[in-house]
């Protein structure tokens, strides 16, 4: 850890909070697709 | 005992991919934030670690927008027009990301969050090239000149990673030259434990990135299978009326 740690911890959030944001989308319009079928 | 539906192979690749993902991120993830910091760059060389990853997907996606363009106007099968459109939205979602955690690279590294130099003004002008695709995907309804104009401007788009990843090269700004130098040799300057989570990182993105495709494909697929249907019911509803009119 050093004074730079939270510019680390923010990018690594941001990034994930993309990826999983993404993800959930992606389940939530297949499910309501498969709904619809 | 229950009986469950076997599942089908193209279900099971993708269930291998996002395994796949999830192993080689993890373990990349290990790597890189397990590594020491880097002398002059302390802690802020883990950025690395998915920075160059988000990016390289995104050229990866934008890529792909371009040559499943092509597919599509060369077969014209509308599978090839739903995984560009897939991969057009996986390239603008990753570049946002790789433009917000660059921003957070530059502010303690460069004094400032956004410089107007060659890198970050191509990157984001790569969000105006591929925001308007999908922009103009939405405009137009008829599925078939859809498919055909964004295959255009998924092919003459593709055209702009080149220039964007040779911007640091052409251009010298204050943003490093790339990470990972394709042409004149394969070459990496930096420790190798850094090369080795990077190389791990850009793998798993590399497979996430399929593992998007899939699904996403799947998505749209379903989508224009359901607008299909919706659209021959109200056709049959309409010609039943005009049936009902011509005959009352």
């Amino acid at each position: 850890m050093d004074k730079f740690s939270g510019y680390v911890i923010a990018s690594y959030v941001v990034t994930f909070v993309v990826l999983f944001g993404y993800l959930g989308w992606l389940w939530w319009r297949l499910r309501q697709e498969q709904k619809g079928e | 005992m229950t009986l469950t539906k076997p599942r089908p192979a193209a279900d099971r690749l993708t269930l291998i991919l996002g395994l796949a993902t999830l192993v080689l991120m993890l373990a990349g993830l290990f790597i890189g934030l397990t590594a020491p910091p880097d002398t002059n760059q302390g802690t802020l060389v883990r950025l690395l670690f998915i920075h160059v990853p988000a990016a390289w997907l995104s050229y990866l996606a934008y890529g792909g927008t371009g040559l499943f363009g092509l597919m599509y106007l060369v077969t014209r099968q509308r599978r090839y027009d739903r995984l560009s459109m897939s991969s057009a939205e996986m390239g603008l979602m990753f570049t946002v990301a790789t433009i917000i955690v660059g921003m957070l690279w530059a502010k303690p590294t460069w004094g400032a969050y956004w410089v107007w130099e060659p890198r970050l003004t191509t990157t984001a002008l790569s969000l105006v090239i591929y925001g308007g695709y999908l922009l103009v995907r939405s405009l137009i309804e008829e599925p078939e000149r859809r498919a055909r104009v964004s295959a255009v401007i998924g092919i003459v788009g593709t055209l702009y990673v080149p220039v964007n990843y040779m911007a640091v090269e052409w251009w010298r700004g204050i943003h490093q030259t790339q990470t990972l130098k394709l042409l004149g040799g394969i070459g990496f300057a930096a420790s190798p434990v850094y090369g080795i989570a990077l190389l791990v990182m850009t793998l798993a993105f590399t497979v996430l990135y399929f593992y998007l495709l899939r699904v996403r494909g799947k998505i749209a697929a379903l989508q224009e299978a359901r607008e299909e249907r919706e659209f021959e019911g109200v056709a049959g509803e309409s010609a039943r009326s005009a049936g009902v009119t011509l005959n009352g």
